[in-house]
């Protein structure tokens, strides 16, 4: 489970059956200061959210960085689950590791709070940021300076069950909202069950807002977007869909996240990133898995990008080590780490290797052009937390109508995102 | 009381301080013996309620600016306005009002009728004693994970429905955030339901079905342990007058196990109002923040929204209605001086 599908990442912890490690989960972090050992080498802490593949793959990439630096060792602090709450907290107590990853949409809380490391010198010192894509490094920018290094990237796309598609007689996968429905009627009648699944979560429906031409907050982070046209426009087409039978939700088809429904088969098509992967290889490694580029709304293409970063905790002691191991995970290490694990490496001097082992993950590298970043500006967690996700369920269940959901998410942006966040280097979404 | 204590009288008459060697090591032993107990409740309990109606006086930043002095501004009680015009304040008080309702007296009559089963002297009767009181010394996580598996898309429960030609909810129980009563009317044909009438979400009903399950068994062993103190010969005496059983049960046992009720109460209550596990793990305050109880509040405002300030605000009120509610019940049952 990725720090990406956040919402529903204990539930699914939990009904994965991992009993043992949800308890542990449950109780407070506890986390201790660092000290040089004895022996001479540098203990430099790394909290991470990953688990699972992601977790193998990140110890693989800290297992060859202390081969080759004998100096330093990485204890490795899994937080898989609430991770922004243990990280705050940790932050809060001034015990965070030396070293952590944070998600683009909370990097602005933190930031602004002063609690990360500004990373310039260390960077130009090791060769500057311009092979980095700019748009993934602004990501972690404020008032010109860098707190974070952008450990990879990825995007929402298409992922569908070519078999069905095949057997439902759909020769080519949609292109556009007409297509889709038609598409999602056809998948439906020919398979009995709902042809698309899709989660009443922000980070699944945001890119349906962009395609109807809208937004949550304006690219300068003036206006809040959200409680116009082009949302109920895109809310209609995926609610419709679902009231119609057309979709169903994780939750519905008893499965822990759209990924998984899609494996089960309880729906044929879905919107997740290119992570989806590495998940098929390990838990459906026969699934005739395929993915195309999200359809085009009125607006045109548009999709979602994510990326993480690893930002250096502000209290740290042990800053030059702390650097050495970044900028090994994010320079050297990059190509094992993106390779193993699936997701898009952020260098791109990298991507055309990153492209020869996944040629038909083009369409991922693609979708730089037309993707725009998961981040809200201060207070966008907090929105996404306690406002959207929650409009989108009572939507969902038929609790409240469009209308109501758009003043709902007008107001929660309203109350929630700071607005003309100085410094914000990204334009926002 | 017949008689007071002579040693306690002064000559006068009046109470002596007493101020014998033998009566002050007495209280220094007194404090010596509750000490331990005492410092953990100050350290963990009496302190953290004096420091958290502190911080709800301030605008206090959880995380707060790194290496500087804490801006943490005096609002005073600007966080118990702003509280009241909260939708999602109100939102999660109504929510633990109809949690409370619903499982306070569900836990506590069926917990009777389990312990009134259980003291009957039948074979086997200690297998079932135990099965009855398992859930209790389960892990609640563990319980609410199984609890998650029934609830699933395509768990026990939803097939057993399906089997039985019933339609389950959609969206599936945990995700299904309309009202139960506001479903009812709207099967009336009446549509416009006020908010507070529109009783517990099905998601939040779902879990206190689960609350109500997995708490039978402690109460029903206070109970049991009730029930074995009323001495056999008034149901005798009872009997011999021609009481039916039902008479008994409603003049004797009932009224000789109000204490037990009493306790039972208001352990059930305190519980409901700071029920937080259940929804941390099968809902976490979802759908539609529709079992978002007053105690998840506290937690998503100080840790998800990091405003500690705004969250012990809400704390407070959670306190000073627990203890309201505790001395109203007080009197309604009476407790310990009924006697």
């Amino acid at each position: 489970m990725t720090l990406r599908t956040r919402s529903f990442n204990r539930r699914q912890a939990l009904k994965a059956g991992a009993g043992a490690a949800a308890v542990a989960a449950a109780v407070p972090y506890v986390s201790y200061p660092t000290r040089a050992s004895a022996q001479g080498t540098t203990e430099v802490r790394l909290s991470t959210s990953s688990n699972g593949p992601e977790l193998i793959a990140l110890e693989n990439q800290v297992a060859m960085f202390e081969a080759a630096n004998p100096t330093i060792t990485v204890n490795i602090e899994s937080i898989p689950d609430q991770y922004p709450t243990a990280l705050t907290t940790n932050l809060a107590a001034g015990t965070a590791a030396d070293i952590f990853f944070v998600d683009s949409l909370l990097f602005p809380d933190l930031v602004t709070r002063g609690q990360l490391m500004q990373l310039d010198d260390f960077l130009t010192a090791s060769g500057g940021g311009d092979d980095f894509f700019p748009n993934l490094l602004q990501a972690f920018q404020y008032n010109g300076g860098t707190f974070g290094i952008p450990k990879d990237w990825s995007a929402l796309a298409m992922f569908y069950n070519s078999e069905a598609f095949t057997s439902a007689g759909i020769t080519a996968p949609p292109t556009t909202w007409e297509e889709l429905t038609t598409t999602l009627q056809t998948l439906t009648d020919a398979t009995g069950v709902p042809g698309f699944v899709t989660a009443p979560d922000l980070a699944r429906i945001l890119p349906l807002i962009f395609q109807a031409g809208g937004g949550v907050i304006s690219p300068d982070y003036s206006e809040i977007l959200i409680g116009q046209q082009p949302t109920a426009d895109a809310l209609d087409l995926i609610v419709g869909y679902y009231n119609d039978g057309l979709a169903t939700t994780p939750a519905d088809a008893g499965a822990n996240d759209t990924a998984q429904a899609l494996g089960q088969q309880a729906a044929n098509a879905t919107y997740e990133g290119n992570w989806t992967y590495g998940g098929f290889a390990q838990n459906f490694p026969d699934f005739p898995l395929a993915a195309a580029p999200l359809p085009a709304g009125p607006a045109g293409q548009a999709t979602l990008a994510f990326t993480v970063s690893y930002s250096m905790f502000a209290g740290t002691q042990i800053a030059e080590p702390a650097w050495t191991v970044i900028n090994y995970l994010t320079g050297e290490g990059m190509l094992s780490w993106t390779t193993e694990f699936g997701v898009m490496p952020s260098r791109s001097s990298l991507t055309p290797q990153w492209l020869e082992a996944f040629p038909e993950r083009q369409l991922f590298v693609d979708a730089a052009q037309y993707a725009r970043p998961w981040q809200l500006g201060p207070g966008g967690q907090v929105f996404v937390d306690t406002v959207a996700n929650n409009t989108l369920q009572a939507l969902f269940a038929g609790q409240i109508d469009a209308a109501q959901a758009l003043t709902q998410l007008q107001e929660g942006a309203v109350a929630n995102i700071q607005l003309q966040a100085p410094g914000m280097a990204t334009p926002a979404s | 009381m017949v008689s007071l204590p002579v040693g306690r009288m002064g000559r006068n008459g009046k109470p002596a301080r007493s101020r014998s060697p033998m009566a002050s090591e007495d209280r220094i032993a007194g404090w010596i013996f509750i000490a331990p107990a005492f410092l953990v409740l100050l350290v963990f309990i009496f302190g953290p309620i004096v420091f958290s109606a502190y911080v709800s006086l301030f605008e206090w930043d959880t995380i707060g600016q790194f290496g500087e002095e804490a801006d943490r501004p005096f609002v005073g009680l600007g966080n118990y306005q702003e509280l009241f015009q909260n939708d999602a304040f109100w939102q999660s008080a109504r929510n633990t009002v109809w949690y409370t309702l619903g499982v306070v007296p569900a836990q506590t009559a069926f917990a009777l009728l389990l312990a009134l089963l259980a003291n009957r002297k039948l074979r086997g009767i200690s297998f079932f004693r135990t099965a009855f009181y398992f859930p209790s010394i389960s892990s609640s996580v563990v319980i609410a994970v199984i609890f998650l598996w029934l609830y699933s898309g395509n768990g026990l429960i939803n097939s057993v429905l399906r089997d039985i030609g019933i339609d389950p909810p959609r969206p599936v129980w945990l995700a299904n955030p309309n009202g139960v009563f506001e479903l009812l009317a709207g099967r009336f044909g009446v549509d416009d339901v006020n908010v507070w009438l529109a009783g517990p979400s099905i998601a939040l009903l779902s879990i206190m079905l689960q609350n109500v399950w997995s708490t039978l068994g402690s109460l029903m062993v206070v109970y049991l342990a009730g029930l074995q103190n009323v001495p056999n010969e008034v149901y005798e005496a009872a009997s011999l007058d021609g009481a039916s059983r039902w008479r008994q049960f409603r003049d004797i046992t009932i009224p000789l196990l109000r204490p037990i009720t009493f306790f039972v109460v208001t352990i059930g209550m305190i519980g409901c109002f700071q029920v937080f596990d259940q929804i941390f793990i099968m809902s976490s305050g979802g759908p539609a923040g529709t079992t978002t109880t007053l105690a998840y509040f506290v937690y998503t405002q100080g840790f998800g929204g990091l405003r500690q300030g705004f969250g012990s605000a809400a704390a407070m009120v959670l306190f000073v209605v627990i203890l309201v509610v505790y001395f109203l019940q007080r009197r309604a049952i009476g407790g310990d001086e009924t006697k």
